[in-house]
């Protein structure tokens, strides 16, 4: 029989013949052995399925990994955002009259001695 | 257990060293320069006293110098300084020395016999002798009410403390603010204001106490570094009121044939209720050798009086170790009433001793007050 001799035959199948079949295989004892084989074979293709406490398990995890995520998503960031730096406490300023420092405690001022009156030779 | 004690040791030595660094002016400490036309002996001087240390320029380090840093370190200030002037500024053995050349003119001279056992510390050892001054205590009694405070002064922080005399939201508030310290000594200056006004000099085992009595009832204080229990930290610094006090001082030399040389003659415009320091070099003509005179003041909050200390400094070598060290001479304050601001009012003077060889008296000329409430630093 080649394959469109087997197509033909399945097209002219009623639904009385299909119904033979089925009561065929349901009271047919080789039949039924064949179908546990088959679904046997099926399951071994099937992801294994855990114990309760495994699944238990599997779901108290994800639902931790997914809290982590939520919850790192609403803290602010571990390290606070770079401050401005701090201007510095000491300013000096000052012109040809005279040099003063400004600190938090209040003023410094600085005179050079008074330069010798006569030229200094090394 | 071996690796944690380890671990444990070096957090502790880390902390402690921490500690002992003290909070001292540090030459990497950031510093904002802007000046223009300025002689160098003046900025040099300046940054000597902002830093605490001896400052010896040479007689022909002589130059202006225009400058403009925003946060830089103190010692990358001196670098620049260095490369546009052509004068090298640097920090040798704890002074601050400016030349022309790799060796300066500065030669200090042997120490006289008769000061060789005068109270002195090494030169090296300036910079960070006020920074290691321990807290002072301060107990208060007014009105039969007493309180204790442990006062800290850190340098580069605001040196007034506000000492409330009981915890009466209406009670007096006593400012205490350390306007200046002796580092040889470690004597500290006290200025009391607001609930009271005084003058007191604590260092040591030293009890300084002072009493008054005004509408607000009988008040006394002690101060000491003695501990004293129980007593809270107290840290609180409030703003000086915006008033500045303008003030014009003479020192001179004075002997027995009357007024000599003047030594300085600072004319400051300074803050109420803030201290002022101004330094300025001097050599003397009969020896050649340089001293510094430290002028340190506070300017009471409300303008009318001013507490000051007129400190003599000198260097000199002691020939039995080849060391340099630092002399001081710090005008009395003790018993002394702050100084009401006036016409021609003696606020200081020095006896002749090892760090000036003739007696000095400082004058204060008079003030002229200026109120802006915007007016900022």
């Amino acid at each position: 029989m080649t394959h469109e001799e087997y197509v033909s035959r399945l097209d002219q199948f009623t639904d009385e013949d299909a119904a033979a079949v089925l009561a065929h295989a349901e009271s047919c004892r080789v039949c039924r052995r064949e179908g546990r084989q088959t679904e046997a074979e099926l399951a071994r293709l099937e992801p294994r399925r855990g114990s309760f406490l495994e699944e238990v398990a599997r779901w108290a995890a994800v639902a931790a990994v997914l809290a982590v995520i939520v919850w790192g998503l609403r803290l602010p960031p571990s390290t606070p955002p770079k401050p401005a730096a701090a201007p510095a406490r000491y300013r000096v300023v000052g012109d040809a009259s005279g040099v003063v420092a400004y600190t938090p405690g209040g003023i410094v001022v600085g005179f050079g001695a008074k330069p010798l009156p006569k030229e200094v030779v090394r | 257990m071996r690796r944690m004690v380890v671990l444990v040791l070096f957090f502790v030595s880390a902390l402690l060293g921490a500690a002992d660094a003290g909070p001292a002016f540090d030459p990497r400490d950031k510093i904002t320069v802007d000046i223009k036309d300025a002689k160098i002996a003046d900025l040099v001087t300046t940054l000597g006293a902002l830093a605490n240390m001896p400052v010896y320029v040479d007689p022909d380090a002589v130059t202006t110098v225009t400058l403009q840093v925003e946060d830089m370190p103190f010692e990358d200030v001196l670098k620049v300084l260095s490369k546009n002037t052509g004068v090298w500024v640097r920090i040798e053995n704890g002074k601050l020395v400016a030349s022309r050349s790799k060796d300066s003119l500065f030669a200090a001279l042997t120490v006289p016999e008769r000061f060789r056992d005068a109270p002195r510390i090494p030169v090296s050892e300036v910079r960070g002798a006020a920074s290691r001054l321990p807290a002072f205590f301060l107990r208060t009694r007014w009105n039969g009410t007493e309180s204790c405070a442990r006062l800290e002064f850190p340098e580069g922080e605001r040196p007034t403390i506000s000492v409330p005399l009981s915890e009466e939201a209406s009670a007096p508030i006593l400012y205490v603010t350390q306007f200046d310290v002796d580092p040889v000594s470690g004597t500290r200056f006290i200025a009391l204001d607001g609930a009271m006004s005084g003058v007191l000099s604590i260092g040591g085992q030293k009890v300084a106490t002072r009493a008054a009595r005004d509408t607000s009832g009988p008040l006394s204080v002690l101060a000491t570094e003695k501990p004293l229990e129980p007593c809270q930290l107290r840290s609180v610094r409030e703003e000086p009121p915006r008033r500045d006090v303008t003030l014009a001082f003479v020192a001179r030399e004075r002997g027995p044939e009357g007024p000599g040389e003047i030594v300085m003659a600072p004319q400051l415009s300074v803050a109420a209720g803030t201290t002022v320091k101004a330094r300025a070099g001097h050599k003397d003509d009969a020896t050649g050798q340089q001293r510094e005179f430290v002028l340190a003041a506070y300017v009471s909050r409300d303008g009318s009086w001013v507490a000051v200390v007129l400190t003599a400094t000198a260097i000199w070598i002691d020939p039995r170790d080849g060391g340099e060290y630092y002399f001081t001479q710090p005008s009395a304050v003790f018993g002394v009433e702050p100084v009401s601001i006036g016409p021609r009012s003696v606020v200081a003077t020095i006896p002749s001793g090892a760090a000036t060889p003739r007696a000095i008296e400082m004058t204060l000329l008079g003030r002229e007050e200026k109120t802006d409430p915007q007016q900022k630093q």
